[in-house]
């Protein structure tokens, strides 16, 4: 019975916390076109875009495609923000943060696959392959 | 009671009218002739009033500036109050007591509520990465306070190659 009860307990402490999203979505980072001033960042991007500017060396960044999905225990989601990249993401709950688990796939080739603690409002940013416009970034981030 | 309060007789009231010239012209000649010594009555107290206003010294007022200031405080209109100066040290000092309270809940705010409810503290740490496939080298960059999984080894994707 003791043993029951501490199982449930467990469950109920590693599972997510109810309302929790995660969000994904695919960037492009590019140059502004010659004697054009840079585009403003999305407000979703807007607190890092100057670290995203020094990290990526591009100037301008704009989200192509966005998906969110409500976490669940240890069910995966399927994130599809464009029809051409989309992601699998297990999260389990820890302590403020989340334990993630992430398959991120373009097209039908699995690119990527990363486990990460991320806090909440801390996205994680994958770089993706290069186009003719500018630099692919994929983000994922915890929203309470 | 004084003398004013002694009613008069008929012919007393029509004597002060008389010697106050206030009878009509028939009224006063039909008085002359029924009573003949009126006229010289009339005589008398018309010296007695001219001699009294020519001899008798005018009375001394004391204390007039005393009494001036008074009038003329009585006479004068008051003078309008402010209106524009009180109302705005007023709304003056309602804007500096709103000012502080603004302030002491946005104080509030953040000692005891915000630390629960905003967790603005980056924090994202990657475990493990692996690249999908042998053509992909995968690293992780803690660039500028920001975490990085950084992939190698893509071609580049063409421009016909429609990002939606």
């Amino acid at each position: 019975m003791i043993a029951r009860l501490l199982a449930v307990l467990l469950a109920t402490a590693s599972a997510s916390q109810a309302g929790d999203k995660i969000w994904s979505a695919v960037i492009l980072a590019s140059d502004a076109k010659r004697g054009e001033r840079p585009k403003p960042p999305p407000p979703e991007l807007a607190p890092f875009a100057a670290r995203l500017a020094k990290v990526f060396t591009y100037e301008q960044f704009e989200i192509l495609g966005s998906a969110t999905k409500e976490l669940d225990g240890q069910k995966e989601r399927w994130l599809v923000p464009t029809q051409n990249f989309w992601f699998g993401a297990t999260a389990r709950r820890q302590g403020t943060g989340y334990h993630l688990n992430l398959e991120f796939f373009h097209d039908r080739r699995r690119i990527v696959e990363t486990e990460a603690m991320l806090g909440p409002l801390s996205p994680l940013f994958i770089r993706g392959p290069m186009h003719e416009r500018g630099q692919i970034i994929v983000v994922f981030e915890i929203r309470p | 009671m004084n003398n004013s309060d002694i009613p008069l007789s008929p012919y007393q009231e029509k004597l002060t009218a008389y010697v106050d010239g206030l009878l009509p012209p028939a009224e006063r000649a039909a008085f002359e002739r029924e009573h003949p010594e009126a006229a010289a009555e009339k005589a008398a107290i018309s010296a007695l009033g001219a001699a009294l206003r020519s001899h008798s010294e005018p009375a001394t007022l004391r204390h007039g500036e005393f009494f001036n200031r008074r009038i003329l405080r009585e006479i004068t209109p008051a003078q309008p109050v402010s209106t524009a100066e009180i109302p705005a040290w007023k709304l003056w000092r309602l804007v500096f007591a709103g000012a502080c309270c603004a302030l002491a809940s946005v104080g509030i705010y953040k000692a005891a509520v915000a630390p629960d409810t905003l967790q603005t503290k980056y924090f994202a740490e990657v475990l493990s990465v692996k690249a999908g496939d042998t053509k992909l080298t995968a690293q992780v960059v803690h660039a500028d306070g920001i975490a990085v999984v950084w992939i190698d080894g893509f071609e580049k994707l063409p421009g016909d190659y429609i990002l939606k």
